[in-house]
């Protein structure tokens, strides 16, 4: 619901642009000291007996740099509900030196139970986060549309699903091409839904599409809502404020429990990025005339 | 509140009462068209006192009995001195007439534009709708609220932004009436135009501080408009063709001199955008103005007022979006005596907002509602003491929206999203008292009252806390309920009293030269929910309660006022102080569409601004016009709430995003000849504070731009110069039908001003990069204006 509320500010925006003109142009920007991202998006095939846990490391640059990958020194990933699931963790090896890109197999009932919980080691701080698996429905049907919205180039994917009735769905799409779109069912609970999304960018016939969905947490749906609004484009009074989208990663080392408890001394240590077990069902659909 | 009436009343008359005195009293019309006049100068030369005429052209003065040469003056109307023999209290209607050698030979003793020396009133400015149709705007569509935005002090967030911001307030601070009745949103297509119909407008006044105690409910400022009455002598049409919309306004007498319409329309051209997209787009607004007045006899007048707008925007049927205000507003004028005059006004509003979006199947329909009833008196005992006193209620109900299948395959279910009802009463005084001849003094007193009703569903919270703060991730989220109650409709929520003083003060040097100062306390309950730059049609208001605690200020001005040479340049200079509770902030990435529990993501914070402002003013000659400067500052906070918090921007301060550093307007009018006349206006402003990354992440192949602190950079200085040229044919004269062109040229130098600059990974390259976007270049247009 909310993302299509969202989508109404960008419809907007568009109006505006068509009596506006848009240039791109040099700006001095600020900038801070590196700070590590944890891209640890799991998505997981129930149908398949083991899953490659793969975690992308990398660290902040200015917003006119490139990113470099970032060199761990060590990271696990434990089920917490498992006996003796916290010692000896399973760790993750870097696929190739430098790379930044660390994955392990595992069985994939040790990652749709209990709790899990992710550790990074890097530059002597420890950063720590937990998630759950979490399900959802697969898509019902996915075709090509001939409808557009703004642009005769438009591509449009009508999408229907049948959400579950017994539960407060949260349900992230991702689209192929870094599309991605947040719904919840607060306003078809139970319902079979169908949508239209519209790619902006132009596809050419025999363009295969990847699309899955997965379902979510209401927290990192929050978080997949604000970076798509803080990765698009849009301006003017539909602006959405720009703010840090902060993740599930917390910055462990100083919390001893004892004399510490929380991070309220040193608040600006912390990581980007998110931990998050999702149940994927994927599709594919070739673009036509 | 009658009593503390009477008592002041008591009190006040026992000054100075011993020679016989004989009232005069009466009302001030324009003679061609028997339209009442707002704010003429009625001078006793004789004592150097006077009088001004109220909103609906009444006056009434206190005097010894003797024989006076009564002076009636006002901007383009030819002064009139009446010699009157104040032997009995006197009633006398006059009329004047307009002034067609205009500006030219007669010199103006009163310019209702000009500062006011001797009135304790500060803070305010006052603009002609003469002035209004003069200053060049984009597209030609003279537009109210981009005419005040060249007065000191007042802001807004750039082109196409709807709502102005005064001395460092927010849009939702301003308490915009329209003949008494507030209006909700101002703007036409998200701000390009306002919703006035420059063609009915007769008197815009602009309070930005010292405001007195009749107003109240919003803190920065009140923008009074006042609509013209309708001609009651004979039928005129007037109309303008533009580049953008045309309008056309009928008025006229249905009995003569007693009873007048007006009906004024005004719409822009369907497919406003059409030529720029191939499809089935369109964009446009209409408005409507209707107004009957009854003049029943000398004490009883009677006006019926009726304003309905909308925009409707529509892209290939699988977007509709439509929203508009609506309001009716009946008023009675009753002149209880020479000295008391009253007026009854009802009045029911309408803020609509709908959506239609087929391409995922569903229907929004909000709005707010409210009916207010108002009666003001005014009371003028004396030519030292005028006494104003009156009640407000106003009951809102707030429908955030109710969502529905737009088709009968939609998956979407119907769900109204819950209502909510408030009331809002206030009762005031407010009194104007000349101490000696040259100290005087407005002193008042509001007393308001907010009741929130009861509602369908209410979250309940543990601790009563709806926001919690994440002592690991440093950030606030939203509590989860622990239980809903249900208070129903007849509970109350919570209520809220406020005494709200209001005191102004002038001290006359001489007839020239004054100082002033004021101290206002206002209350305003109703909070605008927006964290966008400026107000989007969309943003939804909503009203204190026991999450949302209702946003105070105190105001501290003082300033200097002098007339120059002869009168013909005025100075006014003010500084200010604003401290504002309670001014609600958004914690990231609050989400306040279709959010039925806003508490959940809103905090209480403060706002304070400060500056100065400077305006000098040509009034008379050939060359006509005022340069503007303001120096000032606009800040908010929420600290942390407790010692295991860090509150929103680690608690410190920010700009507020209408914190403009410095705001200059320079303003010209020249009359080469009866043809021909010239208008200019220059406008630079410090940029817009807002944020610049200060790196970027990657998130599943997503860019992802961060940020440090809140508004801590800014866009580049706005800056930009509007030309018109006016020009009436000589064969004008003598004719019937008067027209004139105006042609125009918006931002002459083609300024490429940032509306904003946003920072994107470019979906073709994959390289970063800032794109700015501007609304508007060089825009030229021509406008025909027309009359008969």
């Amino acid at each position: 619901m909310k993302k299509y509320c969202n989508g109404i500010l960008i419809i907007m925006s568009f109006i505006l642009l068509m009596v506006s003109c848009q240039e791109v142009i040099d700006v001095d920007l600020p900038t801070e000291e590196p700070r590590l991202i944890i891209d640890a998006l799991v998505r997981v095939d129930t149908n398949e007996a083991f899953t490659k846990v793969t975690v992308k490391v990398s660290e902040t640059s200015s917003f006119f740099e490139s990113i470099p990958a970032a060199n761990l020194q060590q990271i696990t990933l434990t089920n917490l509900d498992l006996p003796g699931g916290g010692i000896n963790p399973p760790v993750l090896i870097e696929e190739t030196p430098g790379s930044g890109i660390y994955s392990k197999v595992f069985d994939t009932d040790f990652l749709t139970q209990g709790s899990l919980f992710l550790q990074v080691d890097f530059e002597d701080e420890f950063y720590v986060a937990t998630a759950r698996f979490v399900p959802t429905v697969p898509i019902d049907n996915l075709v090509q549309g001939d409808g557009i919205l703004f642009d005769e180039d438009d591509t449009e994917v009508i999408v229907t699903f049948t959400d579950s009735d017994e539960r407060d769905d949260f349900y992230l799409f991702d689209f192929d091409f870094g599309n991605y779109l947040v719904t919840e069912d607060e306003f078809y609970q139970g319902q079979q839904f169908e949508f239209s999304y519209f790619y902006d960018e132009a596809l050419a016939v025999g363009d295969t599409l990847n699309i899955s969905i997965m379902g979510v947490d209401e927290d990192f749906y929050t978080y997949m809502d604000q970076l798509i609004l803080q990765s698009e484009e849009d301006f003017g009074p539909f602006e959405t404020p720009a703010l840090t989208v902060r993740g599930n990663f917390i910055n462990a080392t100083n919390i001893d429990n004892n004399n510490n408890f929380d991070n309220l001394n040193d608040i600006n240590n912390f990581a980007l990025g998110y931990f998050a077990i999702v149940q994927e069902y994927k599709e594919t659909l070739v673009v036509q005339e | 509140m009658k009593i503390v009436a009477f008592s002041l009343f008591v009190l006040l008359s026992t000054f100075g009462f011993s020679q016989q005195k004989y009232t005069l009293s009466g009302t001030v019309l324009e003679e061609e068209t028997g339209e009442t006049l707002i704010g003429v100068n009625v001078i006793i030369p004789e004592l150097r006192t006077g009088a001004i005429t109220n909103e609906y052209g009444f006056y009434s003065i206190t005097l010894p009995e003797g024989t006076y040469n009564v002076t009636y003056s006002s901007l383009g109307m030819e002064t009139r001195v009446v010699t009157i023999q104040l032997t009995d209290n006197i009633r006398r209607n006059i009329s004047l007439t307009a002034d067609t050698e205009q500006l030219d030979e007669v010199i103006i003793e009163a310019d209702v534009e000009r500062a006011s020396i001797k009135a304790p009133q500060m803070s305010v400015n006052t603009l002609s709708a003469e002035t209004i149709k003069n200053i060049p705007v984009v597209l030609g569509e003279a537009d109210v609220v981009k005419s005040i935005l060249l007065l000191p002090g007042v802001t807004n967030a750039g082109e196409a932004s709807s709502g102005f911001n005064v001395r460092g307030g927010a849009a939702d601070q301003n308490l915009i009436l329209l003949d008494e009745a507030t209006i909700f949103n101002s703007s036409h297509l998200f701000g390009f135009f306002s919703v006035f119909n420059p063609d009915a407008i007769k008197d815009v006044k602009l309070f930005k501080g010292g405001i007195p105690s009749r107003y109240g409910g919003r803190l920065s400022s009140v923008l009074e408009i006042f609509q013209k009455e309708g001609n009651s002598k004979e039928l005129k049409i007037n109309g303008g063709i533009g580049a953008v919309a045309s309008r056309l306004l009928a008025e006229g007498p249905i009995v003569k001199d007693k009873a007048a319409f007006l009906v004024g329309g005004r719409a822009s051209y369907a497919h406003l955008f059409l030529p720029l997209f191939n499809i089935d787009n369109s964009a446009y607004f209409y408005d409507l103005n209707t107004k009957i007045n009854y003049r029943i006899n000398e004490k009883n007048n009677i006006f019926l007022s009726g304003y309905f707008g909308r925009d409707l925007f529509s892209i290939n049927d699988s977007f509709v979006n439509v929203y508009g205000n609506a309001l009716v507003n009946f008023r009675w004028n009753h002149i209880f005596s020479d000295k008391l005059f009253s007026n009854l006004s009802v009045i029911y509003s309408d803020y609509y907002y709908g959506l239609e979006l087929d391409f995922v199947g569903f229907e929004w329909n909000s709005g707010i509602q409210n009916f207010n009833i108002k009666y003001d008196l005014k009371h003028y005992l004396s030519d030292k003491l005028q006494i104003n006193y009156g009640i407000n209620n106003i009951y809102y109900v707030f429908n955030p929206g109710k969502i529905q299948p737009n088709n009968p395959e939609s998956g979407i279910l119907e769900e109204q999203l819950i209502k909510k009802y408030a009331n809002e009463f206030a009762a005031y005084v407010d009194v104007e008292h000349t101490l000696t001849n040259k100290l005087r003094v407005q002193y008042g007193l509001r007393l308001s009252h907010f009741i929130r009703f009861g509602q369908d569903e209410l979250n309940v919270y543990e601790n009563n806390n709806p926001v919690e703060f994440d002592p690991f991730l440093l950030i606030y989220k939203a509590a989860e309920p622990i239980a809903v109650s249900n208070p129903g409709r007849s509970g109350r929520l919570a209520s809220y009293t406020n005494l709200e003083p209001r005191v102004s003060l002038s001290y006359t040097f001489n007839d020239d030269v004054s100082v002033k100062a004021s101290y206002t306390r206002i209350a305003q309950y109703l909070h605008l929910l927006s964290n966008t730059s400026s107000p989007t049609p969309l943003d939804v208001w909503t009203p204190s309660g026991p999450f949302v605690e209702p946003q105070l200020l105190d105001q501290y001005a003082f300033g200097f006022f002098k007339n120059m040479w002869d009168r013909e340049f005025t100075l006014e200079t003010e500084v200010f102080y604003k401290d504002i509770q309670n001014r609600i902030d958004y914690i990231d990435g609050a989400n306040l569409i279709a959010n039925n529990a806003i508490e959940q993501v809103i905090l209480n914070g403060e706002a304070r601004a400060y500056g100065w402002e400077f305006l000098f003013r040509k009034n008379t000659g050939d060359l006509q016009g005022w340069i503007a400067y303001t120096l000032s500052k606009s800040e908010q906070r929420t600290p942390a709430r407790n010692s295991e918090e860090i509150g929103i921007n680690n608690g410190q301060w920010y700009n507020t995003p209408y914190d403009k550093t410095h705001d200059i307007a320079l303003y010209g009018n020249y009359r080469l000849n009866e043809t021909w006349s010239f208008n200019s206006n220059f406008v630079f402003q410090t940029g817009q504070p807002t944020n610049f990354p200060i790196g970027q992440f990657e998130f599943q192949g997503l860019v992802i731009p961060y940020y440090g602190l809140r508004n801590s950079t800014r866009l580049p200085n706005y800056h930009r110069l509007d030309v018109a040229a006016t020009l009436t044919p000589r064969k004008n004269k003598g004719r019937n039908w008067q027209s004139e062109w105006v042609f125009s040229i918006y931002n002459v130098y083609n300024r490429m001003n940032s509306a904003s600059i946003n920072f994107r990974q470019n979906q073709d390259t994959g390289i970063n990069e800032a794109v700015r976007t501007s609304i508007f270049g060089i825009v030229p247009s021509v406008t025909y204006n027309f009359k008969f």
